[in-house]
């Protein structure tokens, strides 16, 4: 259960959880939304406002956690009204099973869900289109004895994108057809299988090296990809040191470190640097904090990035944290230095 | 549990004026219960003031009364003794001679009950029977009394039907039992005496003079002692108490017991006056008398020299009226109630009762609860549902009361944690109810003991909090029918007779709680209740 909060998949079922003027856990995706009362003027709901509204959470429940899952909710639906559940596994936009809600009146429903492992991550997708009231609360995603789904033809995934987990000894299973080992410091080995673009055995075309793609979604991995060689500044992550402008990739960062010298990173898991955090760079050369320069001053992209290592602008980027006590509670984005600085 | 109130009088066949007969009063009074029995409030009062009284009006000179209190039976036997000396002493003189026995105490079936240890009827007769008197009568104040007759072998007394007068005469026995081999015997706390001997007494002192003779017969005191002691006990949860007469008696002539004629002052109760009058002794604060006074004919009763007040209830008229020149002056009359009663070893009666007390228990589910799982709530821990209830009743009828029940209960929390967060939203609830309620009472024996049932309905308010994920509150309130059924025991305390204990069940429905969404919570289920009673 270790993508779950005591095997509940979805976050924030009654929509209480607000960042600021944008609910935490729920995406609009279209239309409006507004919140509506339930059983109790002091317990919301959210009402799918117009004709064509959708909203989705993305879930980072895993075939780890359990294939059989059971979704469920309060709706109050009109006649008029089409609500669909849709089920993206892997969240890359495809949907693989849907399910429509009947007419009901505040009603409690719920859906068994069986899905083929392994997969990672789950959208769950609510949508609805016609003029009639659609109103949804306490809307909760469960991991449930495997016997309640037996019976059920399982849900299979499309081939899995790249940065899903993968096996590698079934290439097939990833829609590049490559599932390769990346860099993983999370992991006990040090290294995870992800579906990738390139590996020792694909090369990239062109000049492209294969460098480091870091994940396009909470749920996925960084992989293998085709980058432009010596394109990567200093701090961002890699894998060789082609794709490094520095032509160094220490500790999975593109890092400066020419000659002997004191070469540490600047950063818990950052960039290498000679003389790191000494006060000791002269205008002009690379750092990654304030800390690394005698001017005290490191100019450059402020580098924010989740806690797993994803490059991000707010709280909203990282939805849950890796490893954290309650997954399903919003990580942190946190400024970690600067990416491709230079001391003033 | 039983006071034996034992009157055994044995007179003479001529009046007590009358010089040739001597005339001796046992008067014996015990409130000291045996094993299993309450003490008695007034049984040693009774016997004193009968002596009083037979030295008053009876004819009696003080050094031939015998008032003897709280005796152990061989103290009793030694005075029965002595007083078969006395008159067989008399009796080989040439004189005639009467006895009065008077007994007002604990008793059960076959024997009076003298503290720890007994005297059995049969011994008690035996030896009062032996006393070679002219004639001799019994007085018996004690529950089951007329069994002593069935001791004898006789039949017990037909009801008042009976005329007896057409069988007195000078000589034999006559037994006055203050109720039948089956009944209780009964104390008034409003009296501070047992109703029986109380009207007896009040006879005595004239109210039971029919014939308007100046001197009451012992037929005159037995119709009187019955219809007033009837009367007074009727309304009581213990029941109707029956007086009877025994007697046999040979020769012609009524058998006189006092000469209120005799007596320095006395109370008319005026003609016109009607209802249920009582003579309050306005020093002593004590009721001397009470009687039913019927329209027709005045009433004179013998007091003793005092002042006096008289209090008149009519239906639902109460009046306190002064006495002018010895009679009610029904022109300077004003309120008051009465009538507590307990029976003599048992528990106290009372009209008006108070309960506090708790209760706890389980709460129903329905579809409001059924909601609120939808909604993701569920109750907190295994808490019951608890609260306070607070009942005012006074008794209509012997084993009925009617009154009032207030409640207030609140019920377990539910709470929904919010996923993928610490918060959490709680729903906290309670229940306020204001009832008309009617409970009937069964005593069980003459113990302290007595069960119960009760229905009670009115209206409910429910209140509902709903704390949600951001500390704000939303509060609601619905009004409904509330009613409760239940059954229980009740317990009177042994030594504190105003204070008791309840404990039952209860079944609660009270549909006031609403959600917005149609649902209702019938609020309510199985509980058990715990209270204290005090009564007045």
């Amino acid at each position: 259960m270790g993508n779950t909060d005591c095997g509940q998949v979805i976050r924030d079922s009654g929509f209480d959880l607000w960042c600021g003027d944008q609910l935490c856990a729920w995406k609009l995706e279209r239309g409006d939304i507004k919140r509506v009362p339930t059983w109790n003027e002091g317990d919301s709901g959210v009402e799918l406002d117009g004709a064509d509204v959708a909203i989705e959470q993305l879930t980072p429940v895993d075939s780890g956690d359990g294939t059989c899952i059971e979704f469920s909710l309060v709706a109050n639906v009109d006649k008029n009204a089409d609500v669909e559940l849709n089920v993206d596994i892997y969240g890359d936009g495809s949907i693989e099973h849907h399910e429509r809600l009947p007419t009901a009146n505040w009603k409690p429903l719920s859906y068994d869900l069986a899905i083929k492992g392994p997969y990672r991550g789950i959208r769950f997708e609510l949508a609805k289109t016609g003029s009639g009231k659609a109103q949804l609360a306490n809307i909760g995603a469960k991991t449930i004895d495997q016997q309640s789904c037996s019976g059920l033809t399982p849900i299979i995934a499309g081939p899995a994108p790249e940065g899903a987990y993968c096996d590698t000894n079934n290439q097939a299973s990833c829609a590049s057809g490559i599932c390769s080992l990346v860099p993983d410091t999370f992991d006990w080995f040090g290294v995870t299988a992800a579906c990738s673009q390139c590996d020792d055995t694909h090369a990239c075309t062109g000049n492209e090296v294969c460098g480091l793609h870091e994940p396009t979604s909470p749920v996925f991995w960084s992989s293998n990809g085709c980058v432009a060689p010596a394109a990567k500044e200093f701090g961002e992550r890699c894998n060789v040191n082609a794709e490094c402008a520095s032509n160094q990739c220490t500790g999975g960062r593109c890092s400066y470190c020419p000659g002997a010298c004191s070469c540490t990173p600047v950063w818990f898991g950052g960039p290498s640097l000679c003389n790191a955090g000494r006060h000791l760079g002269a205008s002009g050369s690379p750092c990654g904090t304030d800390d690394d320069c005698a001017s005290a001053a490191c100019d450059g992209t402020v580098r924010k990035e989740c806690e797993d290592g994803r490059p991000c602008a707010t709280a909203l980027d990282c939805p849950f944290g890796i490893g954290s006590a309650a997954p399903l509670q919003n990580g942190a984005c946190i400024t970690v230095g600067v990416q491709g600085g230079t001391c003033r | 549990m039983l006071r034996i109130l034992t009157l055994l009088v044995v007179l003479a066949g001529t009046a007590a004026a009358d010089p040739a007969v001597t005339t001796y009063a046992l008067v014996v009074g015990s409130n000291t219960g045996g094993p299993g029995q309450t003490d008695l409030h007034y049984a040693e009062d009774d016997a004193r003031h009968v002596g009083s009284l037979l030295a008053e009006l009876g004819g009696y000179t003080p050094d031939s009364i015998d008032v003897l209190v709280h005796p152990t039976p061989d103290e009793l036997r030694d005075r029965l003794s002595k007083l078969a000396v006395r008159v067989a002493a008399d009796q080989a003189a040439g004189r005639q001679s009467r006895v009065f026995f008077y007994y007002s105490g604990h008793a059960r079936a076959a024997a009076i009950d003298l503290g720890d240890t007994e005297l059995p009827l049969v011994e008690l007769r035996t030896r009062l029977f032996e006393i070679p008197a002219t004639l001799t009568v019994v007085v018996l104040d004690a529950c089951q009394s007329g069994a002593f007759s069935r001791v004898k072998g006789a039949q017990p007394a037909a009801d008042f039907s009976v005329s007896s007068r057409e069988h007195l005469d000078a000589q034999g026995v006559a037994v006055l039992a203050s109720s039948s081999g089956s009944e209780l015997s009964q104390e008034s706390e409003q009296l501070r005496s047992s109703y029986f001997t109380h009207h007896f007494m009040v006879g005595l002192r004239g109210a039971a003079d029919a014939n308007h003779d100046g001197q009451v017969s012992l037929d005159e005191a037995y119709r009187y002692a019955y219809h007033q002691t009837l009367m007074s006990t009727a309304e009581t949860a213990v029941g109707g108490q029956h007086v009877s007469l025994e007697v046999e008696l040979k020769g012609h002539g009524e058998v006189p017991l006092s000469y209120p004629v005799a007596a320095t002052s006395s109370i008319v109760l005026p003609a016109s006056l009607e209802g249920q009058a009582l003579v309050e002794d306005k020093r002593a604060h004590t009721v001397v008398a009470e009687t039913y006074k019927a329209k027709g004919a005045a009433v004179r009763i013998a007091v003793a020299p005092g002042e006096y007040e008289v209090v008149v209830r009519h239906g639902t008229s109460l009046s306190r009226c002064e006495i002018a020149s010895g009679a009610v002056d029904l022109d300077r009359c004003s309120n008051e109630s009465i009538v507590v009663a307990t029976t003599k070893g048992g528990g106290f009666l009372h009209r008006t009762q108070i309960e506090v007390g708790v209760l706890i228990g389980g709460e129903r589910e329905d579809g409001y609860t059924d909601s609120l799982k939808g909604f993701g709530y569920n109750q907190e821990g295994l808490t019951p549902s608890a609260g306070f209830e607070a009942r005012g009743m006074r008794r209509v009828a012997q084993r009925v009361w009617v009154g009032g029940l207030a409640s207030w209960v609140t019920m377990p929390k539910w709470s929904q944690a919010v996923s993928g967060s610490n918060l959490a939203q709680t729903l906290e609830w309670k229940t306020a109810a204001a009832m008309a309620l009617a409970r009937g009472v069964q005593p069980i024996g003459e113990s302290h003991f007595s069960l119960y049932g009760e229905l009670a309905t009115g209206l409910g308010i429910g209140h509902t909090t709903l704390t949600n994920s951001q500390g704000m509150t939303f509060d609601d309130y619905h009004v409904g029918p509330a009613f409760v059924a239940g059954a229980g025991l009740h317990i009177e305390s042994p030594f504190l007779h105003d204070l008791g204990v309840s404990a039952g069940y209860e079944f609660d429905y009270m549909p006031v709680i609403s959600d917005l969404i149609g649902n209702t919570h019938a609020s309510g289920g199985h509980r058990l209740t715990f209270a204290l009673t005090y009564g007045f």
